[in-house]
């Protein structure tokens, strides 16, 4: 499992890029967790771009959100619908 | 560029007091008349005096502030709606506005401690609108069409099934907390509150500014 640490406040798209940019091309046989222990707030487009880059375009095993607020885990699922990838994404 | 100032002194006072002058000086613009001084206190809990933007690393430096300053001022959920206002407004800059001179954003706080009190948060660019934005994807339609449209789910200049989620996300967070939007872009003003949703005509505006007010503690 890959570990992604989310920083407090996160808004642009630019920067899911950014919190995802080392991770493997190829992450089929991988989950990734994003530690959002710290996180106080994210925008739709922030969450809906990490969905994308983990579950879409390296088409990721898992993405589980540990510790976000609810908000996020309502623009994650809502994200993970909208991209037909709901099946794939962890939140608690 | 040129200038030219409001007639009203009071409307002057506020724009020096939001520190145009500042944002103004940095395109080389000649001021017609003079922008009044304004003897300053410090109002850090009520004003997000005019900043400018012009990446996405200065977007998200701007939501982040506006988190900062506003924190504890309001309710949680308030706070976290301008901050997603915010983010996703200037985004929607970045991306799609085609804005030589980049973004703005200004907020502030009124009637502290009364029951009426609220936050405005605006923010606008000098770009192409919202109607040239959309219409290389939804072809030709009038400034009040494009706005319609632009406040619709999953309508966006960019053919992907995440994208438009910006704007109407705005709408409908603020309108849930019994907050107004006003969307200006072309030559048409959208003022959308929980109940109603109105359009005028007004000047032709380059770009769009989008304006979000919330009452600070909504429900009591």
């Amino acid at each position: 499992m890959s570990t992604l640490i989310a920083p407090r406040l996160v808004s642009s798209r630019h920067q899911a890029r950014e919190l995802t940019a080392g991770l493997a091309g190829d992450l089929s046989d991988t989950a990734v967790m994003v530690d959002c222990s710290a996180l106080q707030a994210s925008t739709p487009s922030f969450v809906d771009e990490l969905v994308k880059a983990v579950l879409v375009d390296r088409r990721g095993s898992r993405l589980v959100l540990k510790g976000a607020p609810e908000r996020t885990v309502e623009l994650a699922r809502r994200a993970a619908h909208n991209r037909g990838v709901a099946d794939r994404l962890e939140t608690g | 560029m040129r200038l030219v100032l409001p007639e009203d002194p009071d409307v002057r006072s506020w724009l020096s007091r939001m520190h145009l002058g500042a944002v103004i000086d940095a395109f080389g613009a000649w001021v017609e008349g003079a922008l009044p001084r304004v003897p300053e206190r410090g109002r850090r809990d009520t004003l997000i005096e005019l900043e400018r933007f012009d990446d996405a690393h200065g977007s998200d430096r701007l939501a982040s502030f506006v988190w900062e300053r506003l924190e504890g001022g309001a309710d949680g959920e308030v706070v976290n709606q301008l901050f997603e206002a915010t983010g996703e407004l200037g985004l929607n800059v970045v991306e799609h506005a085609g804005s030589p001179a980049g973004g703005f954003v200004a907020a502030q706080h009124y009637k502290a401690g009364m029951p009426e009190e609220r936050i405005i948060v605006a923010v606008g660019d000098v770009g192409v609108g919202i109607r040239e934005s959309l219409r290389p994807r939804y072809g030709d339609m009038t400034d009040g069409e494009a706005i319609r449209r632009a406040i619709q789910w999953h309508v966006s200049r960019i053919p992907d099934e995440g994208r438009g989620q910006g704007l109407p996300g705005v709408v409908d967070g603020v309108r849930g907390l019994d907050g107004v939007v006003w969307i200006r872009s072309g030559a048409v003003s959208r003022k959308i509150t929980r109940r109603r949703e109105t359009t005028s005509e007004v000047s032709r505006l380059q770009g769009t500014i989008v304006g979000a007010r919330l009452p600070c503690r909504p429900g009591r």
